[in-house]
């Protein structure tokens, strides 16, 4: 999927802007990677593209294959196949896993998914993730640990089978082996359906020990300052942001 | 544990006097439906009970004794009407679970007195209020904890979810005459929360089957039923919104 971001600013409900002229550029099969320090908007970003109402758009534009998905909620944007995988997924008490996701299922394919197809596919994806399958009777998080949520997210993403994928913050809560489990099955999914865009938000470079991005972008105060090739999260690493940050110290304390 | 009806004559009985003792541990289930009636029930001593109460437009008063070392979990849904419960923690070691939900789309009172007279007694009581077309829901939720009784523990979480604006209200009430004591209150009065419907749209979900899941998980979600009642409630709930949605 082709994914643009055109000079967007977004604020807050109560006023506080937070993406400043924000753009960027994904065609299809690309990795974007985009790197920053806590509170300089990444999560916001991830947000926005997906339609929250917590946030306003107050200029630029989005598109998706050269459309614009400004004005679609947050249900439409996820029929165009944009899928987010959140930093910190939310519980829901009484409302189980499988019941969740057939429904959205069936929603996205605007047709009633079986039960008995559905649930072999989860067993197999849970299987994938080393999931226990139990967790599909479980309501949604509820008692998960934090490893626990991010694998269900990405579950979610093996059945939805998504065109542009987010993933915020994905290595937060997973263990080195559940990492390696969770981004091999990424992987997989990469491979077999190569067309997909990713755009991977994270602090850490430990994700991309795995995960290799075509860009890496430092995102710092709501706007991209520098891009360039994998080599630059090696450097973000062992130099930290501070290497991009004279351009952002004047203006964090205007 | 399996369930139990009460047979004919207990029934009747329950009806006509407006009042029982369970003195057998189990898992009680009953059901009215525009229904106006004061009810008198006891738990004795050392009884464990669970008692599954779906009530459609009913006005119930309901007062309670629970007796030494008994155990009452109750779970009540209200598709419309009013509701009064009073109960007595009249022995030590007595102890109310209440999970409350009430479905209400006219004004509605609902008036819960928990009453800690002996030590060592708890109490916990989830009131979960869903108002529609505007309803004033009041729940009123008062628990007292008497200058004897130490070593009590008494707590509250009361919730109400509106779909439409409304004047709803709540009142909760922590009477303690007791420093020897844990009693906590939480409550939250608004519509659902923004980041769970996101989560649920983010999926591909409409607004509309989000908000049906959330609210499915507001008024069932805390009890801790069986499948069957769990199936038999979701059932009402759904019966409910395609009658009058
Ligand atoms: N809904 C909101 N209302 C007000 N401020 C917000 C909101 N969301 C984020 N912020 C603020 O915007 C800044 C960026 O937050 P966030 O996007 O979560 O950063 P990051 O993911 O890069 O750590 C922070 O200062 C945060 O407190
Ligand atoms: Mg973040």
């Amino acid at each position: 999927m082709d994914f643009t971001i055109d000079h967007i600013y977004a604020k807050s409900k109560d006023d506080k802007e937070i993406l400043k002229d924000f753009s960027l550029h994904i065609l299809p099969g690309e990795i974007h990677v985009i790197m920053g320090p806590n509170g300089t908007g990444k999560s916001t970003l991830s947000k926005v593209i997906m339609g929250s109402k917590d946030y306003v758009v107050t200029k630029g534009d989005m598109f998706i294959d050269h459309e614009s998905i400004l004005s679609l909620n947050t249900t439409e944007r996820s029929r165009k196949k944009i899928f987010l995988a959140m930093q910190s997924p939310i519980s829901i008490e009484g409302v189980t896993n499988s019941e969740f996701l057939r429904t959205a299922l069936s929603s996205q394919l605007e047709k009633n998914v079986g039960i008995y197809e559905f649930m072999k596919e989860m067993e197999k994806s849970m299987n994938d993730l080393n999931m226990n399958s139990n967790m599909m009777h479980r309501s949604i998080n509820q008692g998960f640990s934090g490893g626990e949520r991010k694998k269900n997210e990405i579950l979610q993403m093996k059945i939805l089978k998504p065109k542009f994928l987010i993933l915020d913050e994905l290595d937060s809560g997973l263990d080195v082996d559940s990492l390696k489990i969770v981004c091999d099955n990424i992987n997989q999914y990469i491979s077999e359906n190569p067309d997909t865009s990713i755009l991977i938000i994270t602090h850490y470079t430990r994700i991309l020990d795995y995960i290799k991005p075509k860009y890496v972008h430092i995102m710092i105060d709501g706007k991209i300052m520098k891009t360039g090739a994998f080599s630059l999260a090696k450097e973000i690493e062992e130099k930290g942001f501070s290497c991009v940050n004279e351009v952002s110290e004047a203006s964090t304390h205007e | 544990m399996n369930k139990i009806l009460l047979n004919d004559e207990e029934k009747e009985a329950l009806l006509n006097t407006g009042k029982y003792e369970f003195s057998k541990d189990g898992n009680y289930s009953l059901e009215f439906e525009n229904f106006q009636k004061d009810i008198f029930l006891i738990v004795s001593k050392n009884t464990h009970v669970t008692l599954n109460l779906l009530g459609k437009n009913t006005d119930l008063s309901i007062h309670i004794h629970i007796k030494e070392n008994a155990e009452l979990t109750f779970h009540h849904l209200l598709i419309e009407g009013n509701f009064h419960l009073i109960v007595d923690l009249d022995g030590i070691g007595a102890t109310f679970t209440f999970n409350y939900s009430v479905l209400s789309s006219q004004s509605s009172l609902h008036q819960i007195i928990v009453k800690h007279h002996m030590p060592k007694t708890y109490s916990y009581l989830k009131n979960h209020g869903f108002s529609r077309n505007h309803a004033n829901v009041l729940l009123d939720i008062s628990s007292y904890i008497e200058k004897n009784s130490d070593q009590c523990i008494s707590k509250q979480d009361n919730q109400i979810i509106e779909n439409d604006t409304s004047m709803s209200q709540i009142q909760p009430n922590l009477y303690i005459d007791n420093y020897d004591t844990e009693a906590s209150h939480s409550a939250y009065l608004g519509e659902f929360k923004e980041s769970d419907l996101f989560y649920l749209m983010s999926r591909g979900l409409s607004e509309e089957d989000s908000k049906f899941l959330l609210l499915k998980s507001f008024l069932i979600g805390h009890f801790e039923l069986n499948d069957s009642n769990q199936e038999r409630y979701y059932h009402e709930i759904i019966k409910y919104f395609n009658k009058e949605v």
